[in-house]
This record gives structure tokens, sequence and C-alpha cells, in this order.
């Protein structure tokens, strides 16, 4: 028995094994003899160096069973010499090979570029955001701490800060643990312009932990994030390149903050943004009793001991909790989540996987093509090939002969197509709307080293795919005749042609069909009536600062001064204050109304309101049907405006829902309606939040720091843009703004995701119709040319014009039915996957399936034309001379 | 026939079997160790050269050396025929002559002669 050998050497031993049996011939004393030298060399070498050794020794060992394997019977006679054709020379041949065919090659190299081009580009995005772990240290023991508390059966996502410092003792279960506060806007002033930045706590230790450190500067240490510790800022590279134009002296510079002065310390990697995705800046928090009582309850970070689930650390830490206070319910207890909204949304995930399959068929096209152009290669080449082998030239050889082109031709086509890749992803990358709130952790979205992967594989697969196919349509090594091998090759290869235009066509319609549903969708969206009067209305969204307005009567009257201001600017002809962050709205979750004489109803998602001052509903152009709008009077008043579809549903079958009380959760108050409105489509448009229910009730005593401002303008809104800036700043120079924006634009973000992968689709699409007609071209245009000779014999015996049309594109017209229909077979099993994207359009719409399959075949028959026109102008005299 | 002149493998292969039968490993390590490791045989080349050499009859299979009692008795072991011994000599002959024409026009040393290596095998 054999002591167990490492791995390395096992693997050199059986690579050897394979490569010997050949070198050897029939002996197969003198392979077992090799072997065993083989096996002791190895094993000196593993001795002497361990495994780089024995990897080095098995390669030059088997290099050099390629370079000095006798030839196969049939392969040139020559002796010795003209064995020792390595990889070189293989390489060489085949180099010569391809520059004697120009155009092939160029047609080749093209289509595969094209098509490993934005397979790259969009696997660089779909591989950062949707199939990579988030680039921090070991990621996928990373978890999220949150806690439930056992009193009140309420859970939350952040850790109290007792049970924080009693949990992280228990090193046993959780390798590391630090914690994290939600991001928060806050104001940066010292600057230029007073700027709002969002802000994260993170305990010290959290970027060690992340394994992500400062490019410049350093992390946070020491007695910071103690209460009364320096003030300390890290910044993020983004604002680090806007705010203070990358200035590398900023450290040790300070800034004002929240009106406090923080001195920067460090500034993170470009698109570092823990913990999702908006942070810009960081303040330190020390994971101390005193630290996280003076900060406040965080989310815990952990990274579990490798073994350990989630469930069963949450399971364990609970029964510790329990033992150690035995009798008693400890308050809080642990539960331990995955990483949540640090990753993109698992839906828009799907999604880009699902985008990703498409382009894979733009992939599958190319291919096609590639494989196609191989077979009229072939057909070319019989004669090439045939003589090859007269003179001696072994079946291997010549395979590997076209292997060799083939692999040349992929690989130049991939290097290209990397190129392309790298122009797509810098234009694609700009496109991704924010709505996506596309995650990696700070990860580029960039072709290296998953994109560059891509293209060589799929070089890799194509070379001896076509090499090889293009060697059994030549018949490489066949005895029969030359004549006859060409015929029967030339049968063989139009089968082939025509199964690969049927694909291509199958493949382009349903991507066609996937995107004309999508264009039809956006299409609906677009021209959906936004009810209010979004053309004239402008958008500001800003937060006051909590620190300097801690009082609601605070916030109302720096409010009501803005309102004020912004009324007298010119051009403008009506201001509402609400605290939606318009257009979208604020939204209850999971309400349990009831109502007066009327139906209860809960609901298991949100249900939309807004918080208005007087004028809202002038302002926005949102018509009242019945009662009154709300007045300034109504501040603090239990009243509210409800849409008619909110009436309906609280009280069906009553026309007047007026003075009668409704509330939303047995906790609120009851609220009586003034009003009813007209329904305004939400934001988001599709699957609205509350089924399309929503009401309005008066802001005032309650007054947040989020507020919006709707600006009716005379004229252009976005014209209006600055000089409102100005104003605000007059009213308080301190106070940033969060954002300006038209109310048509601001809607025009909202879809953004929808125009995103309609333009996405749509563009696979295209491309794949392109190249699917190149195919089809080409494969008529062989036909015709093959035929050249029967077609000018028909036209000298007078054949109509019609015969020959159809007989150039007979198997043409057939290849493209088939594909047409197995296309429709497969856009029906395909585009459901499309549903949750749609909007007013079924998956199967049959209107959009036949306009996509009427454009198909005008492409089809526009890419037969060109070949048929020629075959028509054949002269009879001409096509003699064709053999 | 094996090409004359022979190349530096085959003609280090063949030393290594002067002074008695060899295994294949044998003539591999003892031509690492005589040129310190600046020619390391690689078994494609050792086991071509001597299927070539064993047809024309320079070196023939043999028993191994009887000091070998616990040596793998399937191992296969070469020696050198009398024809074989007469090649080596004559090719060292010419590769003396070969060093003794390059010290009369000055491209080697009188007293290195150890280190003039035959030349490299191939070219006819």
């Amino acid at each position: 028995v054999r002591p167990a050998e490492p791995l390395s050497l096992r693997l050199a031993e059986r690579l050897y094994d394979l490569a010997v049996r050949r070198h050897a011939g029939g002996d197969a004393a003198t392979a077992a003899e090799m072997r065993r030298t083989f096996r002791e060399l190895c094993r000196r070498e593993q001795e002497a160096r361990g495994a780089l050794g024995v990897w080095k020794r098995a390669a030059e060992e088997l290099l050099d069973l390629a370079r000095t394997a006798p030839a196969t019977k049939d392969s040139d006679p020559r002796g010795e010499r003209g064995r020792r054709g390595g990889i070189g020379q293989t390489l060489a041949h085949a180099l010569r090979g391809v520059r004697r065919r120009p155009a092939y090659a160029a047609a080749f190299i093209l289509t595969m570029a094209v098509g490993i081009g934005v397979n790259a580009a969009m696997f660089a995005v779909v591989s950062a955001v949707a199939l990579r772990p988030l680039p921090y240290r070991d990621a996928d023991r990373l978890a999220q701490l949150w806690s439930l508390n056992t009193a009140t059966q309420r859970d939350g996502p952040t850790v109290p800060p007792a049970a924080f410092v009693e949990w992280r003792e228990h090193a046993d279960l959780f390798e590391t643990f630090e914690g994290f506060g939600p991001e928060a806007a806050a104001a940066l002033s010292g600057s230029a312009e007073p700027r709002q930045v969002m802000v994260a706590r993170v305990t010290t230790g959290l970027f060690a932990m992340l394994g992500v450190a400062p490019v410049l500067g350093r992390s946070f240490g020491g007695d910071e994030g103690l209460p009364g510790g320096p003030r300390v800022v890290v910044i993020g590279h983004g604002l680090w390149t806007s705010a203070f134009g990358s200035d590398p002296g900023i450290i040790g510079r300070t800034v004002r903050l929240r009106d406090e002065d923080h001195t920067v310390i460090g500034v993170m990697p470009p698109r570092f943004a823990f913990p999702y995705g908006a942070a810009e800046a960081w303040l330190p928090v020390s994971a101390t009793p005193t630290g996280l009582e003076a900060s406040g309850a965080l989310t815990g970070l952990a990274h579990l001991r490798s073994g350990l689930t989630r469930e069963a650390a949450e399971q364990r830490l609970s029964e510790r909790l329990r033992t150690a206070a035995p009798g008693t319910e400890p308050v809080w207890l642990p539960m331990v989540r995955d990483l949540g909204f640090m990753r993109t949304a698992e839906a828009t995930r799907r999604t880009l996987v699902l985008l990703f399959g498409a382009v894979l068929f733009v992939l599958l096209i190319a291919t096609a093509n590639v494989l196609s152009l191989g077979v009229a290669e072939a057909a070319r080449r019989q004669r090439e090939l045939a003589v090859m082998a007269t003179l001696g030239a072994g079946r291997g050889r010549i395979l590997l002969q076209l292997v060799g082109e083939a692999a040349i031709l992929s690989f130049a086509g991939a290097a290209v197509g990397l190129v392309l890749a790298w122009l797509a992803l810098a234009g694609l990358v700009p496109l991704i709307p924010e709505r996506l709130n596309l995650q990696t952790g700070g990860r580029a979205m960039a072709l290296w080293p998953d994109g560059v992967g891509l293209a060589f594989a799929a070089a890799l697969l194509a070379a001896p795919l076509v090499g090889s196919l293009t060697a059994v349509l030549a018949r490489v090594g066949g005895t029969a005749p030359l004549a006859r091998a060409a015929a029967g090759a030339d049968r063989a290869g139009r089968r082939i042609q025509h199964a690969l235009v049927a694909a291509q066509v199958a493949l382009s319609l349903v991507l066609l069909a996937g995107a004309g549903l999508l264009m039809d969708s956006f299409g609906r969206l677009v021209r959906v009536d936004p009810v209010v009067a979004a053309d004239e209305l402008l958008l500001v969204r800003l937060q006051l600062p909590q620190h300097r307005y801690p009082e609601a009567a605070h916030r109302a009257a720096a409010i009501e001064a803005m309102r004020e201001t912004l009324q007298t600017l010119p051009g403008v002809l009506g201001v509402a204050p609400t605290s939606s962050p318009l257009p979208l709205a604020r939204a209850r979750f999971r309400p349990e109304l009831e109502a007066d004489g009327g139906t209860p109803l809960s609901l298991d998602d949100f249900l939309p309101y807004h918080e208005v001052g007087e004028g809202f509903f002038e302002t926005l152009g949102i018509r009242i049907v019945r009662g009154r709008a709300l007045v300034a009077a109504d501040a603090g008043q239990p009243v509210a405006v409800v849409n008619e579809v909110l009436a309906r549903r609280l009280w069906p079958g009553l026309g007047d829902p007026l003075h009668r009380r409704f509330r939303v959760t047995a906790h609120d108050p009851w609220l009586t309606v003034v009003g009813v409105s007209e329904d305004v489509p939400q934001m988001g448009l599709r699957d609205p939040w509350g089924e399309g229910m929503e009401f309005y009730v008066p802001a005032g005593e309650q007054a947040g720091t989020r507020w919006a401002f709707a600006l009716r303008t005379v004229g252009d809104p976005a014209a209006l843009a600055e000089g409102v800036r100005q104003a605000l700043w007059a009213v308080d120079d301190r106070q940033p703004i969060e954002a300006i924006t038209t109310y048509r634009a601001a809607l025009g973000e909202d879809m953004g995701r929808e125009r995103f992968y309609t333009i996405l689709l749509a563009g696979f699409a295209l491309l794949a119709t392109l190249l699917a007609a190149v195919g089809i071209h080409a494969v008529v245009a062989q036909v015709v040319l093959n035929r050249t000779r029967e077609i000018g014999i028909r036209v000298a015996l007078g054949a109509g014009k019609l015969r020959i049309i159809r007989s150039a594109t007979a198997p043409g017209a057939v290849a493209v039915a088939a594909g047409v229909l197995l296309g429709i077979a497969a856009t029906f099993a395909l585009t459901r996957f499309l549903e949750s994207l749609l909007f007013g359009v079924e998956p199967r719409d049959a209107r959009v399936l036949a306009v996509n399959v009427l454009a198909i075949v005008i492409v089809a028959a526009a890419a037969v034309t060109v070949p048929v026109r020629r075959a028509l102008a054949i002269e009879p005299v001409d096509a003699m001379r064709a053999e | 026939m094996p090409e004359l002149p022979l190349s530096e493998p085959v003609f280090h292969a063949m030393l290594a079997l002067m002074e008695g039968p060899r295994h294949g490993y044998g003539i591999i390590l003892q031509v690492e160790a005589w040129t310190e490791g600046r020619i390391r045989l690689k078994t494609g080349t050792l086991y071509t050269a001597l299927g070539r050499l064993r047809e024309a009859g320079w070196i023939a299979e043999s028993e191994g050396p009887a000091d070998e009692a616990d040596a793998d008795e399937r191992r296969r072991h070469y020696r050198l025929t009398p024809e074989g011994r007469a090649v080596v000599r004559a090719e060292a002959r010419r590769l003396e002559a070969v060093v003794r024409l390059a010290q009369s026009v000055g491209a080697a040393g009188r007293g290195r002669s150890g280190t003039a290596g035959a030349p490299a095998g191939g070219e006819a």
C-alpha cells in the first residue's frame, strides 16, 4: 500500500499517464518504464522543492513528450526533423492560413468582437452587482445583528448599547463585532456653499473589520468616538473630489459638519459608501459602554465564526442569555440577519441576470454566424485540404491547422471585443439610474477580471467548435474521391447553415419580442397623465438640521419664512410646502383602517399620505371633487382630504363621505373627511402603494425635518432654480438644499429603471437582429455563389425571374419560417420572465409579437435582396466561366 | 540509425552507461550530477533516444547489477554493446580534436577542457 501522496504529485502523474500512452505508441512496456522513471523524478522534486518543483518538472516533461512524440502513421514521412513541429510551428502555419483569407478573417473577428463585446460589458456589471460577494473581508461570514424586545415583542434594526456590549463578548460566536448607524443627512458648511451630505456613524474598528483602509490618512482610533474625544471625520472619495477638489492636503483640515468643527483624518477609496451606498462621510463611535451610550443604538455587524450559520449563532446566543438569567426572560434577544440593503435588492439582481441571459442570445447568434462562416469556408477549402491530405498530411495535422486558425481568429475577436466592451461599459455605466440602487460595496464595474474571463472563455469554446466543424465538413481524411466528397460536404454544410439561420431568427425574435413588450410598456408609462400640472412645477427638497431646529414650532416657523420668501419671487404663482418627498408620498406601513359607517380595511403594504399646507391642491393642480381643500386654519385639527379611491373603498356605495370619520389604526386619532380629491397617479405608477388609496392631512404641529416645496411657475420651471436657491440662502445661508428639480424630471427619474431596462433590451435586440441579418445574407449569398453556373444555364434556357428568385431563396425562406415558429414558441415560454417589468401590457401580447415577426421577416427579406439581385444579373456566359 | 555526430543529451546518456548498466532514472541522475544540473534529461527525449540506440545495436537491455538486490525487479536496465562503446570512444576523439582546434585559434583555455561541451546536437 502506497502512503498518501500530495495531490500535486498524483495530478502530475495522471497527466503524464495520459500523455505517455500516445507517446510510446503501442509499446506498453516502455510506457510503464517511462511512468516509473517520471514518478521517481517527481518524488525527488517533491522532497527537494515541494509542489512547485513537481509542477515545473511535470511541465518540462509534458512539453518534451509533445516534442518528441512520434508522428502518426499517415503523417509526413520526413523523419525526426519534420516531426519537430511544436505549438509555435502550428501557430505559425495557422497564422499564414489566416492571412491568406483576409475577408473571412475580418468577418470572423468582427462578428466575434460584437458578440463578446456586449457580453463582457454586461457581465462586468452583472458580476459586480449580482454575482460577486461584497468586496469586504470574508463577506460570506458577515451578518447584521438586530434585536427583539421580548417585553413588547417588537423587533428593530438596532441593538441597544447595553446588549451591544454584552453580545460583543461572545467571541466564540463572533470573530468580530462592530456597529453602524443609518445614513443620515447632515449639513456640511465651511466650503463654498452649504451642502447636504449623507453621514453614517461607525464603530472605530469597522473599517478594519471590512478590510477596507483609507487611501489617504488613517482610520479611527484612540479615544475618538468617546464623548469629549477629538471631533474627527473620515470622508468618502466622491466628497473629497467634489467638495475639496481632491486636495491631497485635506488631512488635518477642519470642516464644519452639523455646525461643529471636525478634523478630516482620512479619505476612503473610490465608491466605498458603507452601509447602503449613499454615505459620503463617517463619524466614529467608540464600541465601549460610554461611547455606545452617547451615540445610541447601532446596528451590529459581525463576522460569524466559520462554520456557524446565522440561525445557529442566533440560537446559541439566545440560549446563553436565557441561562445567564434563569427564571426571567431577557429583555433583548439577538436577531442575526443577512446583509439586507447592503446588497442590491433581490428583484433587481434577478432582472440583471435575466438581462444577461438576453445578451447571451447575442453571443449565441454571433457564434452561429461564425459557424456559418466556417461552413462556407470549409466548402471553399475542400480542394486545398484534399491536396494537403494527398501530400501526406495526417488527419491530426490538418485538424490542428484548422483549429489553430479558428483559435487565432477567436482570440483576435475576443481582444477586439474587449475594446468594444470597454467602450460599451463606459456608455452603459452612466445610464444606470440611481433608482436601481445597485450596491457593489465599492467594487468597480470593470472588465477585469470577469469580463475578460468571459471573453476568453467564449474564444476558447469557439475555436475548437469552428475548427472541427470545418474539418468534419471538409471530410478531412475521408477516402471518397475529391468531387464526391465536395458534393457531400456542400449538402451537409447547407443543412447546418439553414439550421443556424433558423436558430438565429428564433433567438432574434425572442429578443425583439421582449424589447417590444418593454418599449410598449414604457410608452404607456410615459403617456400616463400625471394629473398634476407637471410641466409648471418646480420641486425643492431639503432637510432642516435637527440641532438648529430642535422644536417642531421652530421648524414650522422656518418653513413659513421660506415659503413667504419664495412666494415673492417673480414668476412664482404659488408655493406649497409639504412634508412629503414630492413627487413621492409618505406612507404608513400595514394600516388597519376603520371608518364611521364604512368597511374596515387592512393592507399588507404601505398607505400613502401627505402632510400639506394651505394652497397645496391649487398649486399642484389637483382638483377637489367634493367638499373643500385644506386651509391654514386646519393646522392641528383632526381633518383630512381623501382621494376618490379611498373614499370608494372605505364607504362603498356611499355617494358623499363628507363629515364621516376614519382612522388609520386603533392608535391613531379619528380624522374627519372635509374633502375628496381626484386621484393622482402615484410615483412608481405600476403597483401603486395602498392600491391607489391616498389621503391628505394638514401639516403643522408635528412638523418634521424633511420638507419639500412645490412651486407653480409661469413658463419653464427649471429657469427659476437658481433664483430659488439664492432666495433660500438669503433666509438661511447655512441651509443645504437636497435637490431642485422639475416635477417632470422627477417623474422621469422614477421611470429611470424602466427606461434603463428598455434601452438595454432594445439595444440587444437591435444587435441580435443585425447579426442575424448578416448571417442570413451570408447564407443566401453562398447559395447563389455555389449555383452561379446552374442559374446561368437556367437563364440561358429562358427561365423566368420568379423561378430563379424562388430557387435561390426557397431553402433560406424555409429556414426563416422555421426560425419564426421556433421563436414564437420560445417567446411564449420566456417573456413571462418580463412580467414584473411590464405596465399595462400582457407578456403574451399577440399584437407586439405580430409586429416583431413582421419586422424580422422584413429584415430577412432585405438580407436576401442583395444576393438575389446578383443572381438575376448573372450572364450565362460568365456563369460558364465560374468553375 | 541515430545521426552522427551524437546530440549532446544522447552522448551524455551513453557516457553514463560506460560505467555499467543503468536504468533510465539512473541515467538522468548521473547526467544531472555530472553537469551540475546543466543538462536535465527528460523522459520523452531519453526513451526516444534509448529506443533508437537499441535499434542501432549500440545498447542492449540487461540484468541489473547484482548489488541492487532490493531494486524493483521489473525495472529495465540498459548497457552499452561493444559497438556502442566504440561509438562513444570515436565521438570522444572527435570532440578532443574539436577542443584542440578551438585551443589553437584561442577559443578555449588549455587547462579547462572539462568544460568544453560537445557542439549543440542536431545540426548535420
